[in-house]
């Protein structure tokens, strides 16, 4: 497709006429904002939609001339949360899936939602079990975004495989790389986790508890690790044969999580538990 | 002044000054150039001057709506001066002038606060509580209400100010510095709960408070204050609310990121509309002073340390007071990982030894015991933590290594006041080790330093016991007689006469230990360790040939006993005697008063099995059964319960059992006696509940496969194995069913389903005796991927990390072969040495392990040394045929390779002579061999 360079006579007028209720703003390196009424990808040009008085028509930009794309923060991503909290990842999966597909010709762009977005469907895979899906698409996550945070995130989707492949060093590398660099209390959650569970795997038991509790302790508002590590951590202790905490960590989990999938595992383990 | 009252003075200004200008531009020149140097002189703060040149300019002038900013303006003048008596008259003169006037308002609010600033709190609070309905004066109202309130000393009403004035929200900036002197009103009062709630409306709207250091300080201080009346879960909570440096550099930026942009709206504003521009240049001079406060603050804030260390510090030690010990631990490590300096690190580290001692964490305890005598060996806490390295030591069974320790702090530290307390361990540390001269020697120590010390007696009494504890009876009888003698009002008499029976009984004076155990009960009634003494007695009976007086000793020490120990060998002796004497109606007896005298004891099941088994030697095999079954009803659900399978063996063993049809046998008897076992055992199982529990399910199985076992039905005891695998979840099982299931389900070639129930066993039973299963069936299945380095690990945990007994060959027969597997000879070879030596475990496993040894000589080329293994296999081991015909080649191979070929031939045609190797591969191979052979000779 032959690129177009965009009608920049028209730019200053723009500026003015679009409504900004919807907007899904361009801005470019060069620092100009464009108000569109909606972005499309095609190739390596990002078109917007545009009204000018009572007709309406698109304008193309380089992707590489676009600083950012202002995308408002798509709702679906705090509901696809809730559901994720609360144990139901197929309709988490459901609810996420479209909001995937639209970002994804954008996900090159910064402002675009794809990585959040992506990252939600790695958890929805992860928790109906579908690994190898979360995997591949932790790994695209991974080669494809630009902020470090989210790079992170999706560098801890590959601690499941590293887990089933039992390689563990590697695992626990990766755990504590993110640890150490990251300063995203979410991502910092999800890294104790998945280190809690390389060190659970290995039947270290007293190092998972340690790692397990930074959650509670440090992250207890991160209330979508909170279950995983109450979890995690009544099975490290039940390993060191603590049953005391163990029933604790359970018992916080069904009180406090009563909807997360992990409660119902504990209500389950709690009544096959040593009185 | 309270912070609350200064902010009220802007507020007089800026309304004021808007509207004097605006109606001055109407005024008459000569009134108007004095209204305006009056008003140039309040602009420049010249407050008394401003009044004063404006009441004079009011002098002259007719009262008319006109003039009204002016007397509004003359009682802000005398306000803003301090001059609050006449700021009240100027008021007061307002509002009887102008009584509707558009300040009226105003004017009656600047009386209230000029009543407050002068200490009239009592008008000052009432006239607030008039605004509290108007909604654009209500929140200041309230703050000044709740001011005046507090400065009369009447906290409760201004809580209730501040109550009403933060509500269920937070609204504005101001309502959050009245939220935050309600949280410090309500800790004050010790009303934990309340104070938190208020925080939390607090941080629900952190925007809005205009100094998050501030909140910062009062969320640590609320902390402390909880901390300090050991309420720890609110001080948890007051300490988890304060920002980190980050956190608090964030909002702080981005506060003055939002004054800024006030700033410049208002300037926008401005130029808009020309006409504000005095309210909006008085706003912006405000915002200014508030945007330059704001940045002092944030300069003056990131020149501090972090205040997150001694924050973590309070976290740990909010958490070791909950009880929460590992959470404690966490944080310690925290502060000691993330923070290499600062004063908070010995503290912390100091925090996280008694916190790791605390959760039975030895090893790191003292690992961290090394580092704190290291880098803080003249802090304060080091004569605590070097008395707490040494008994970690002891804690961890590390006798050596306690006293190395605890010796080393002796002479670092010679003015330690834990010197008594270091000195008594050290004797008890060579006690423990069995170490006993040395004990002594170390106890004399003490009492050299200490003869009047803490421990004093004990540790007498404990050199009497040295000799004792060595084996030296005769030795301990004249000590303990002595210490007897000595001290006849000892803490530790009762225990030195029992002591002393022992002796007596290890020389064999039976009728001494008799009559010392009699005596001690008369003299010790009620003493704890009356079970003990009853044993003895109980012993010494039945070592003089005296049974019938031993069994209701027994009997009497089990009931009397205090510990698990003491009871179970007395219950036990009194049963192995009565089998001795045949006497299984008594047996039953004893099990059956033993249930009921102990009904919570964990030995219940174990006693139950043997009223079944004596009731069954009796013949009463129907009540045997009941018995039995009524047990198994009892706790077939429970799947922690793992006795139930042993029951649940017996009870097939007296189903296939037939009844005797004894005289008083009954018609029923007999009738019983026909029916099939199967049936008898799903009539005696059968449970009362219409749905069965996928536990009750998967035993009610496993009860038919023992039958099957027992009946020799090889094919219906997998059966049922099978259908437990099919029908009932890995979680629902019981140790030993979760290993059955699994090792048949790994014989039938499903490592993959059979992994699952291997690893609920290890997850959920990680201290069940049956717990070797897993270890070695998840070893095989790795070995049969040829995961080698796996498979080791879980045959070497299965030997190192437990204590296997259900499964210890195959788990060593299993590491050795993976170690041949993985080619590391040495330790093969050692490793199928021991299993070859083992006596009791003669069998296959020998003939494997012997071959596996020819295997490994063959490997090193030392083929004589592999020959005489394999021969070893194929006559010594001739039933385990496979290994036989492996053997056979195996020499075959050895005499070619040495040359020996007609040796070689005629192990193959021996191997080929064998009819019951036929049908091996080897055959073969042998075949093949001898027409090699015959090609080259």
């Amino acid at each position: 497709m032959k690129n177009r360079p965009p009608s920049f006579l028209l730019l200053p007028l723009l500026v003015c006429l679009l409504s900004s209720a919807r907007a899904q703003n361009l801005i470019l390196k060069t620092g100009q904002t464009i108000e569109t009424k909606g972005v499309r990808r095609a190739d390596d040009m990002v078109m917007g939609k545009i009204r000018v008085g009572a007709s309406s028509g698109e304008v193309g930009y380089q992707a590489a001339s676009i600083a950012r794309i202002d995308f408002p923060e798509p709702p679906r991503l705090k509901t696809t949360a809730a559901l994720l909290a609360q144990g139901q990842p197929a309709k988490a999966l459901a609810e996420i899936g479209s909001i995937v597909k639209y970002y994804e010709p954008f996900r090159d762009i910064a402002g675009s939602w794809w990585a959040q977005a992506a990252l939600l469907k790695v958890s929805a895979l992860a928790g109906m079990n579908l690994d190898r899906e979360a995997e591949a698409l932790g790994e695209e996550i991974r080669r494809n975004v630009i902020d470090p945070e989210t790079a992170r995130a999706a560098q801890l989707q590959l601690v499941t495989g590293l887990l089933r492949t039992e390689n563990f060093s590697r695992a626990l590398q990766l755990c504590d790389a993110v640890i150490k660099e990251s300063a995203r209390r979410d991502v910092l959650a999800e890294a104790w986790v998945r280190k809690g569970d390389a060190l659970l795997a290995q039947r270290d038991w007293d190092d998972a508890v340690l790692a397990y509790l930074h959650v509670p302790v440090f992250y207890e508002d991160e209330i979508r690790w909170m279950p995983f590590a109450l979890l995690g951590s009544a099975r490290a202790f039940r390993g060191l044969d603590d049953l005391g905490n163990a029933r604790k960590s359970l018992s916080d989990l069904t009180a406090k999580y009563p909807n997360s999938a992990q409660a119902k595992v504990a209500l389950a383990e709690l009544q096959k538990m040593p009185q | 002044m309270s912070r609350l009252v200064r902010r009220a003075r802007f507020f007089c200004i800026t309304i004021v000054l808007g509207a004097v200008i605006a109606s001055a531009q109407n005024a008459n020149p000569d009134l108007a150039t004095a209204y305006q140097e009056a008003m140039a002189a309040f602009q420049s703060g010249q407050y008394a001057q401003a009044a004063t040149a404006l009441e004079a300019l009011v002098a002259r002038v007719a009262v008319s709506p006109q003039v009204e900013p002016i007397f509004y303006t003359i009682g802000s003048a005398y306000f803003n001066a301090g001059d609050y008596v006449k700021a009240i008259a100027a008021f007061k003169n307002y509002r009887i002038k102008f009584p509707q006037g558009p300040h009226a308002t105003r004017a009656a609010f600047a009386i209230a606060q000029s009543n407050l600033l002068s200490e009239n709190f009592k008008e000052a609070a009432t006239q607030m509580a008039a605004f509290e309905k108007d909604p654009q004066l209500r929140d200041e109202a309230l703050l000044f209400e709740a001011e005046a309130f507090q400065s009369a000393g009447n906290i409760d009403q201004a809580m209730a100010a501040l109550e009403k004035a933060v509500g269920e929200e937070i609204q504005n900036a101001g309502v959050m510095r009245a939220a935050m002197e309600l949280a410090q009103l309500y800790a004050k009062k010790g009303d934990g709960a309340q104070a938190l709630h208020v925080l939390e409306k607090i941080h629900r709207k952190i925007a809005l408070a205009d100094d998050v250091i501030e909140l910062n300080t009062l969320s640590v201080e609320l902390g402390d204050k909880f901390f300090n009346s050991q309420q720890f879960k609110e001080a948890l909570t007051c300490y988890r609310f304060v920002y980190s440096r980050e956190e608090v550099i964030k909002l702080e930026s981005d506060r003055i990121d939002g004054l800024q942009q006030k700033v410049e709206a208002n300037l926008a504003e401005t130029r808009a509309h020309p006409s504000k521009i005095t309210q909006l240049a008085a706003s912006n001079a405000q915002l200014q002073e508030d945007m330059t406060h704001a940045k002092e603050r944030l300069n003056d804030f990131a020149k501090r340390p972090s205040l997150t260390p001694a924050i973590y510090l309070r976290l740990g030690r909010c958490f070791f007071e909950l009880d929460r010990k590992w959470e404690a631990v966490v944080v310690d490590l925290e502060i000691l990982d993330r923070f290499k300096e600062g004063p908070e690190r010995e503290p912390a580290l100091f925090g996280l030894i008694v916190a790791l001692a605390d959760v039975n964490q030895p090893q790191r305890a003292s690992v961290r015991c090394e580092q704190y005598l290291r880098d803080f060996a003249e802090d304060s806490n080091a004569e605590t933590v070097g008395y707490l390295s040494g008994a970690i030591a002891l804690q961890a069974g590390d006798t050596k290594k306690a006293e190395n320790l605890f010796d080393r702090i002796l002479s670092n530290q010679p003015k330690s006041k834990f010197r008594e307390q270091i000195r008594y361990l050290l004797g008890n540390t060579s006690f423990m080790a069995g170490d006993y001269d040395e004990a002594v020697a170390r106890y004399q120590d003490y009492l050299k330093e200490f003869p009047r010390g803490s421990s004093a007696e004990e540790v007498k009494y404990r050199i009497t016991l040295a000799a004792l504890f060595a084996g030296n009876y005769a030795d301990a009888m004249s000590q303990l007689q002595a210490y007897i003698t000595k001290n006849p009002r000892s803490n530790f008499l009762p225990d030195a006469k029992y002591r002393l029976a022992v002796c007596q009984y290890a020389a064999s004076l039976y009728d001494d230990v008799i009559a010392a155990c009699q005596a001690w009960e008369k003299e010790f009634p009620g003493n704890p360790q009356l079970g003990e003494v009853l044993a003895l007695l109980g012993d010494a009976d039945a070592a003089s040939s005296r049974e019938s007086a031993a069994i209701p000793i027994y009997i009497r020490s089990y009931q009397t006993a205090t510990t698990e120990e003491v009871l179970n060998y007395s219950l036990f002796a009194a049963n192995k005697l009565l089998q001795k004497q045949g006497r299984w109606d008594k047996i039953a007896d004893l099990f059956t008063g033993f249930i009921k005298d102990k009904p919570d004891s964990p030995t219940v099941i174990s006693a139950i099995y043997w009223v079944g088994k004596a009731r069954a030697h009796e013949g009463r095999i129907d009540e045997a059964r009941q018995l039995t079954a009524g047990t198994i009803r009892k706790y077939i659900d429970d799947p922690n319960r793992d006795s139930v399978e042993q029951l649940i063996t017996q009870l097939a063993q007296l189903c296939v059992k037939k009844t005797k049809p004894a005289a008083e046998s009954h018609r029923t008897s007999a009738a019983q006696n026909s029916v099939a076992p199967e049936a008898e055992l799903d009539r005696l199982l059968s449970s009362a509940a219409p749905i069965l529990s996928p536990t009750a399910k998967a035993r009610l199985l496993f009860a038919k496969a023992e039958l099957a076992r027992l009946r020799r039905q090889p094919v219906d005891d997998g059966k049922y194995l099978a259908q437990i695998a099919r029908e009932v979840k890995p979680g629902d099982l019981s140790p030993l069913l979760l290993g059955e299931v699994a090792d048949y389900l790994l014989s039938q070639q499903k490592p993959e389903q059979a992994a699952e129930f291997y690893q609920r066993l290890l997850d959920a039973y990680p201290k069940s005796s049956m717990v070797d299963y897993a270890y070695h069936g998840l070893g095989e299945i790795a070995f049969r991927k040829k995961e080698y380095q796996k498979a080791l690990r879980y045959f070497r945990d299965g030997l190192e990390k437990i204590t296997a007994t259900q499964k210890l060959k195959d788990l060593s027969v299993g590491s050795a072969k993976t170690l041949l597997a993985l080619g590391r000879l040495d330790e093969a070879q050692k490793s199928f040495e021991q299993v070859a030596s083992v006596r009791e475990w003669r069998g296959e496993a020998t003939a494997y392990s012997v071959y596996s040894l020819g295997q490994i000589a063959a490997q090193r080329g030392r083929w004589a040394e592999a020959n005489a293994y394999f021969q070893r296999v194929y006559v010594g081991y001739q039933k385990f045929l496979p290994w036989v015909a492996k053997a056979y080649i195996g020499s075959g191979e050895s005499f070619e390779k040495l040359g020996q070929k007609q040796e070689a031939t005629n192990t193959y045609r021996e191997l080929l002579r064998n009819e019951k190797l036929s049908q091996f591969s080897e055959a073969n191979e042998a075949r093949m061999r001898l027409e090699i052979l015959d090609q080259g000779s």
